[in-house]
């Protein structure tokens, strides 16, 4: 496909599906297509690494799956934070923060 | 913290949901493409095309899987577990395959674990009790003599001279003991006759031999005055219930009273026992052995040519100092030999010395033993896993496609090899599970050899290791084989295209050939030396089971001549008199022995003339001894009381021999009969009666010499006799009336043994029948392997080659060809099988039958016999799947393709 679509940043996508199901609960098919508007098509996950990122914060009990059924009268397997997740969320979001600070100040200030 | 718990609890959740997580995880990524083929298609895309983008984005269903999976809390596990459930449910449903492999498996491993316990037990184990065995070694002495070797003997009186001479000269030892074995009756307060050892003081010091309770001889106690005697714990548990003041009471031996001064430790029977024999159970003083040790026996089981009255066979026994070698030993002890006269009247130049290391395979009939039992094992050991080799290699080949299948869909190369590495690790355990309690079962068997036999860890664990390494060697090549091919070759030539490559189909069939030749080898072997016992057991001419022998040794009590006749006059008159008994006779010959000849003794028509060939000089008859046989008296007269005190004496001969040496005129000739060596008593025997011959064991009519009885005899045949008793009704209901009679006889007199001819021939044979009988056992094994490996080969076969049969009877092949050309083929491999497997069989028959029987022949019937057992096997086995075969729908096969 296009070039200018690119893989997720190595260890953020946990924290950007997290944050798109924090919004609303969303099955897998959903996260994905959320993810490549939020992101104009510039970030694209492949199933291959979006389900097994959902399956992981699952074991980790930062999201709950249960089985709902989905705009198109589909039964889907939806994905929605837990409290432990929002935590997780919250940190996350913090130590990112700090990460891209500090890289755009290097990156300014050199 | 909380982490932890929800993943333990996502873990338990899975595991207690079993395969629900991977259903959800189906339909998850259905739904997936299913919205994403929506979507596609509501943006315009035409429906076929949508389908195919979502697959396409979807990249493969079972990597998402594979991967979603190993997100999972205890991954790892889970997905052993998982395979293992996958390898369970795949095996259960090729049932056949499973329990054939585990079968196979389990007997070849049992087999070899019995085996190498039997080999530990029998010639490994050191001996119980004993310290530092490695250092401790055997002096053994011997004449080279025309006749063959010779081992030392001594009379008694020169023993403590030889004994000093060799004690004294060793300097590489620490220190020598001696020991002869004999023998004795013991009253405890039943008579009873134990196997003891003579031994030196010193004994039980060099072998490191500590007593269980009490004490071990004192250096005094060598003397003929010592009256002390050391019992086995075996015979401090059967005889004394384990009573701790069993110290100090006194037993009667022979007829003499000792004093119990220790027990030996548990396990501890002598240094000398073979399997099958009875451990020694007293020992006494050395200086005794004339005075309560049999006065016939030698310490051998045998009878010697060369054996001179009052020699005895004295062991030595020696402990090397620290550092010392064997060889130096050797050398030592040969150097003493030269000087020393070990031998009276023996040239020095003709003594040769042999030290070596103690241990259980010196003794050579365990040695013998284990040469018979060892290769069987290991035969079923092959037959099993070559079975499990061609099931997997058929399985293999039945799975090309499915392997293929999964291998498109994505499927790593790895995940599928550990999937069937999982699949031989089940079969191999379930092999081991099954093969512990054959094992066991095995040994309970073998517990008539009556020798410790403890399940070695180390065996154990190296029949398992063999296992596991069989299956995952032969799992394993085919899980390589499989997919390592490309799965786009794999899907296009189907199974029902080609029959495997060429060499592939060859291995398989060398496989089923050679299993068919092994089962051959085992089953004839086995039935061979099956009915050759059977025929042993039951001599022809007699009732087994109405004649009662019960045997006696009154030389152990030192009866004198006199005592000896006035108790088996006494012993034959009260039995007769028993109700019940038809006649009663008295014998040096047990006949559960048989008529086989008898080497000590050598018969000449005179003392001038050569030995005569293939005559049984086979003792004494006393009493009705001729009438208990059945024997009906031809000519001349049967023996009286005037014959026994005269000499030269006289004998009765059979019919057979008779005709065979006299033309039919016997009576009132002379023979001569001699043990054909020095200072050995001859005699000249005159002929005053011809009896009927009795029949040998290949239906032979007998040649056969009888003195009368009891004393003297002119030959050689020992001092034990067996009174034997013709019953009316079954003899072993009479046994316990002649105990009482023996009893009030003499209390002190020990029955050596009482049996039916029946019981005792079985008895006696009891490892030759079990040997024969795990034989024979071994081979149906075999068979049946052997059966199902060629139904799997041909079953293969048909269902590789459905096309081309299609194909043939589409243009007009006949049922009968189809079948006929399949039965060709299967039957072609049994016959190359059957040859190999005879070939096998005479060989192992002749080996085994000289060395169980000493003579060797082929019996044709039961060789007949088990080839036509095979052969219906094999057609048996190869029917079936020509009649699928023929079966076989044309055109739906046609169609299929």
């Amino acid at each position: 496909m296009a070039d200018h679509r690119k893989d997720v940043v190595q260890g953020t996508l946990d924290l950007l599906v997290l944050r798109i199901i924090a919004a609303q609960p969303m099955h897998g098919w959903g996260v994905m297509q959320r993810l490549r508007n939020l992101t104009d098509d510039v970030f694209q996950v492949t199933p291959g690494s979006l389900f097994p990122a959902l399956r992981r914060l699952e074991e980790n009990g930062w999201a709950s799956g249960s089985w709902g059924v989905s705009e198109n009268n589909r039964k889907a397997r939806y994905y929605a934070i837990t409290k432990a997740g929002q935590k997780q969320l919250a940190s996350e979001r913090q130590y990112w923060k700090s990460i891209t600070t500090a890289v755009e100040k290097v990156l300014e200030g050199a | 913290m909380r982490r932890l718990w929800f993943r333990l609890q996502a873990m338990l959740r899975r595991v207690l949901d079993g395969g629900a997580s991977d259903e959800e995880l189906n339909e998850e990524i259905r739904t997936f493409i299913e919205q994403d083929t929506e979507s596609r298609i509501r943006s315009g895309m035409p429906p076929e095309d949508a389908r195919r983008a979502a697959l396409i984005e979807l990249g493969g269903a079972e990597q998402v899987k594979d991967r979603v999976r190993e997100e999972r809390a205890g991954a790892q596990w889970e997905s052993i577990f998982r395979e293992i459930r996958y390898a369970l449910r795949s095996l259960g449903q090729a049932r056949g395959f499973s329990f054939s492999v585990i079968g196979s498996l389990s007997l070849g491993l049992a087999a070899t674990i019995v085996a190498f316990a039997f080999i530990n037990g029998a010639l490994l184990r050191p001996f119980p009790g004993v310290r530092d065995q490695d250092r401790l070694v055997t002096l053994g002495i011997q004449e080279n003599s025309p006749l063959g070797p010779r081992t030392l003997r001594t009379a008694m009186a020169d023993y403590p001279d030889v004994f000093r001479a060799l004690g004294e000269g060793m300097t590489s030892l620490e220190d020598l003991a001696s020991f002869t074995e004999s023998d004795v009756a013991v009253t405890l307060p039943q008579p009873r006759s134990l196997p003891a050892a003579f031994v030196s003081p010193n004994y039980f010091d060099v072998l490191g031999v500590r007593p269980e309770i009490g004490r071990t001889f004192a250096p005094e106690e060598g003397r003929a005055e010592s009256s002390v005697a050391i019992i086995s714990h075996g015979l401090w548990t059967g005889e004394f219930g384990r009573d701790p003041s069993v110290v100090g009471r006194r037993i009667q031996v022979g007829r003499q009273t000792f004093e119990i001064i220790g027990v030996s430790p548990q396990g501890f029977q002598g240094t000398t026992q073979s399997p099958g024999e009875m451990g020694v159970d007293v020992w006494l003083p050395i200086a005794l052995v004339d005075v309560v040790g049999d006065p016939s026996s030698s310490g051998d089981r045998f009878v010697f040519l060369n054996q001179r009255p009052g020699e005895r066979a004295i062991r030595y026994v020696g402990r090397m100092r620290d550092g010392v070698r064997v060889d130096r030993v050797e050398a030592e002890l040969g150097g003493i030999a030269r000087r020393t006269v070990v031998f009276k009247d023996v040239p020095v130049e003709r003594v040769r010395v042999e030290v070596s290391g103690l241990s259980r395979l010196g003794e050579a009939d365990a040695a013998g033993i284990a040469a018979i039992l060892l290769p069987v094992p290991f035969l079923v050991l092959v037959i099993g896993c070559v079975n499990a080799a061609n099931l997997f290699l058929v399985r293999a080949s039945r799975r090309g496609r499915e392997i293929a299948l999964r291998l498109a869909l994505g499927a790593s190369r790895s995940r599928l090899v550990r999937q069937l590495v999982i699949e031989s690790l089940v079969l191999a355990l379930g092999a081991a599970l099954l093969a512990l309690p054959l094992a066991w079962l095995g040994l309970q068997m073998l517990a008539a050899f009556m020798i410790p036999m403890p399940l070695d860890g180390t065996v154990v664990a190296g029949a398992l290791v063999t296992a596991f390494l069989t299956a995952l060697g032969f799992g394993l090549v085919p899980a390589f084989q499989a997919t390592g091919q490309q799965p786009s070759a794999a899907l296009g030539t189907s199974p029902a295209g080609s029959g495997g490559t060429r060499s592939q189909t060859r291995v398989r069939r060398a496989l089923v050939a050679g299993q068919v030749a092994l089962s051959l080898g085992l089953l004839a072997t086995g039935f061979q030396l099956t009915s050759a016992l059977e025929s042993l057991a039951e001599p022809p001419g007699t009732d087994p089971d109405r004649l009662l022998l019960a045997s006696f040794d009154l030389a152990q009590l030192r009866f004198s001549s006199a005592e000896s006749d006035a108790f088996y006059a006494a012993l034959v008159d009260g039995a007769s008199k028993l109700p019940g008994v038809e006649a009663a006779g008295l014998s040096s010959r047990d006949l559960a022995r048989g008529w086989t000849f008898d080497v000590a003794n050598a018969v000449r028509l005179d003392a001038g003339n050569g030995p005569v060939r293939g005559v049984s000089v086979s003792g004494s008859a006393g009493g009705d001894y001729f009438k208990v046989l059945g024997l009906d008296l031809l000519r001349g007269r049967e023996f009286v009381a005037a014959d026994r005190r005269e000499m030269p004496g006289v004998a009765i001969v059979t019919e057979r021999l008779s005709s065979q040496i006299f033309d039919g005129a016997a009576l009132g000739r002379s023979l001569h009969v001699s043990t054909g060596f020095r200072d050995a008593p001859e005699a000249d025997l005159q002929i005053v009666g011809v009896v009927e011959s009795p029949v040998g064991l290949s239906g032979e009519k007998v040649s056969a010499i009888f003195f009368p009885t009891p004393f003297p005899s002119p030959v050689q045949h020992g001092t034990a006799r067996t009174l034997h008793i013709r019953s009316e009704g079954p003899a072993a209901t009479l046994a316990p009336a002649i105990r009482r009679l023996v009893a009030q006889l003499d209390p002190q007199v020990p029955i050596l043994k009482i049996a039916t001819l029946d019981q005792t021939i079985r008895a006696g044979m009891l490892l030759q029948r079990m040997l024969a009988r795990a034989a024979a056992l071994l081979g149906i094994v075999a068979l049946l392997l052997a059966s199902i490996g060629l139904y799997g080969v041909t079953s293969y076969s048909v269902a590789t080659r459905a096309r081309e049969i299609a194909v043939r009877m589409a243009v007009g092949a006949r049922t009968g060809q189809v079948v006929a050309m399949v039965l060709r083929q299967a039957l072609a491999v049994a016959l190359i099988g059957c040859a190999l497997g005879g070939v096998a069989a005479i060989a192992a028959g002749l080996l085994i039958q000289a060395e169980v029987f000493g003579v060797a022949g082929i019996d044709v019937a039961t060789f007949g016999g088990s080839v036509a057992l095979l052969a219906v096997a094999m057609i048996l086995a190869s029917i079936l799947p020509a009649r699928r075969a023929a079966r076989l729908d044309p055109y739906a096969v046609l169609r299929e393709e």
